[in-house]
């Protein structure tokens, strides 16, 4: 402790700009900003899935195929869906079903998103089921939900009989960067009416 | 001394004798920039909408940072300290986190699989990367001498302002990104985050944890001529208090409805009883030094009044039952506090205490009169 009858010179024998206390204070900190800012994403450049995407088209099933966005890598795959990831987002594709021609695709979203708003497990919000088109001009519906934690985007889409639906992931905190992928993702989805020679 | 000498020992932020506050300045610099190119796109599309969210967060701050304030006892910081505070966890942590946060859970999902991350991502990723670059920030101040960082209390406040300005700046990119995720749905977005993180999901979180972190810097400068060794290992144990309560609320565990206010009531009985123990060294180094000044000017019974904002209340509401002024009694509490605080700035026998010791003479004098 500090007596009071005089106090601590610290506080105001200021040191020189290149003082050995200044430089060496200055240098561990600037260490510690860019050890945070540079050396996550460079192990995670340098870290990899099991299996990397080839680049380009997908195809997920013999009707559906799409292309993946640069950066998302295969994590996991069998002969019914499909995972990919980048920067913790994950993208679940699941392949093609034959749609029913009694439930209105926006009406099929409007239940998957009344289910999500209804989520005792954590507090969701959820934004209005809203319709986009495919670059191949096939109609579709999507909507977006933000935890405090999360956020999730789906997609789906029905075309020549058949129904794909596209639900991405993301941490909260990449949802921002990563939305756009996943939106191209969802746009370059493809549903052909016959089937295409297998799985790419 | 001269008044250039004596204006140079007054507490504040600008130090620029010291690298580390050019750095410190830089850095804040460098993560304003990149906040406002990253949301820059969406302030094109709805500016109403993302305005109404600063204001929204900057005011819900100001009613925060007015509680938080009030664990100050005797010395009130600095403007200059808070604000280089609450810009180093907007833009130097807020921005840091969002820059390395997106490689670290992209390394959880890769290291333990999507699955897990999709669970534990933001329980692992966000205490590594938030509670480290706010507690740099903490560091950064105790390291620019004219800041004085110099007890377990200040410690503690300048971490919880810290950790206020990123929560702040936090709360204001989710709202954004979730007008416009709902495609400019403007007061459900507001209502909706703002029940969501200012009400709900712990809202004090991040000044609470960034608070007991900030308590082990406190505490690690203010035992100087202690074992380096053993302040290490309390700053550290502290920061992993702080590390494990921001995991626990980050976590799906007890992750149901209601449930989420009550897992911040453990990290806050922690912080107030750190508060509560750097108040007390606090009270006890004003109370020392007190009895080094002379005792007209305050005695020991006059002291024990100052000890916490309520016996000052309670002092000033007895004077006003006796017939006495309230706000003339406010004021020479004032001047007492002005005068400890300047003696624990300059030394009590330092001739620059007694314009404030002056002050105390001609206010007891008004009351009298």
């Amino acid at each position: 402790m500090t007596t009071h009858t005089d106090t601590d010179p610290r506080w105001w024998q200021h040191s020189s700009l290149t003082d050995t206390r200044s430089v060496v204070g200055a240098a561990a900190i600037l260490l510690g900003v860019l050890f945070f800012l540079l050396v996550p994403p460079f192990v995670d450049d340098r870290t990899s899935y099991s299996e990397l995407t080839p680049d380009g088209r997908i195809a997920v099933d013999e009707y559906f195929s799409f292309q993946i966005a640069g950066g998302w890598e295969i994590s996991e795959r069998s002969e019914i869906f499909l995972i990919i990831a980048k920067g913790g987002a994950q993208a679940v594709v699941p392949g093609s079903v034959e749609a029913d021609p009694s439930i209105a695709v926006d009406a099929y979203a409007q239940t998957l998103a009344d289910a999500l708003s209804n989520d005792t497990t954590t507090s969701w919000r959820v934004s209005p089921v809203q319709p986009f088109t495919t670059d191949a001009g096939d109609e579709g519906v999507t909507y977006v939900g933000h935890s405090p934690d999360q956020a999730t985007a789906v997609w789906i889409v029905q075309a020549n009989g058949r129904q794909v639906d596209l639900t991405v992931i993301f941490p909260e905190t990449s949802f921002d960067t990563l939305y756009g992928d996943a939106e191209a993702m969802a746009r370059s989805i493809e549903i052909s009416a016959t089937p295409q020679g297998g799985e790419g | 001394m001269t008044t250039e000498m004596l204006r140079d020992r007054r507490p504040g932020f600008v130090e620029p004798h010291s690298l580390v506050f050019w750095l410190f300045v830089a850095l804040v610099v460098y993560g304003l920039w990149w906040s406002v190119n990253e949301d820059v796109g969406r302030w094109g599309d709805y500016p109403a909408g993302l305005a109404s969210s600063v204001v929204m967060w900057v005011l819900y701050g100001v009613v925060v940072g007015w509680i938080l304030y009030q664990v100050q006892l005797f010395e009130e910081r600095p403007v200059s300290n808070i604000a280089a505070a609450l810009l180093w966890g907007a833009a130097v942590a807020g921005a840091g986190s969002v820059i390395g946060g997106e490689g670290m859970h992209s390394l959880i999902a890769k290291w333990f699989g999507t699955d897990f991350a999709s669970d534990w991502g933001a329980a692992l990723s966000a205490p590594i990367m938030e509670e480290g670059l706010k507690i740099l920030g903490v560091v950064a101040l105790a390291l620019i001498p004219r800041v004085r960082l110099s007890t377990i209390l200040d410690g503690l406040f300048y971490g919880m302002m810290i950790g206020l300005g990123f929560m702040i700046s936090e709360n204001i990119t989710y709202t954004n990104v979730a007008i416009q995720g709902s495609g400019g749905d403007v007061t459900g977005s507001l209502v909706d985050v703002f029940l969501q993180r200012g009400v709900l999901a712990a809202p004090f979180g991040h000044a609470i944890y960034t608070g007991i972190a900030g308590a082990g810097i406190g505490y690690f400068v203010s035992r100087r001529g202690r074992p380096v060794l053993g302040r290490l290992l309390v700053a550290i144990a502290l920061f992993l208090v702080a590390w494990a309560f921001h995991f626990f609320n980050n976590s799906p565990i007890f992750d149901v409805g209601g449930a989420l206010i009550l897992k911040g009531i453990p990290a806050l009985a922690t912080l107030l009883l750190l508060a509560w123990w750097g108040r007390r060294e606090e009270r006890a180094r004003y109370r020392a030094l007190a009895t080094e000044i002379d005792d007209d000017l305050i005695d020991a019974p006059q002291f024990e009044q100052l000890g916490s904002r309520r016996s000052r209340r309670r002092a000033r509401k007895q004077a006003a039952k006796a017939g006495g002024s309230k706000r003339a009694l406010k004021h020479v509490q004032q001047r007492r506090i002005d005068l400890l605080v300047a003696a624990d700035r300059y030394g009590s026998a330092a001739p620059e205490v007694a314009p404030y010791a002056a002050a105390v003479r001609s206010a007891e004098a008004a009351t009298s009169a």
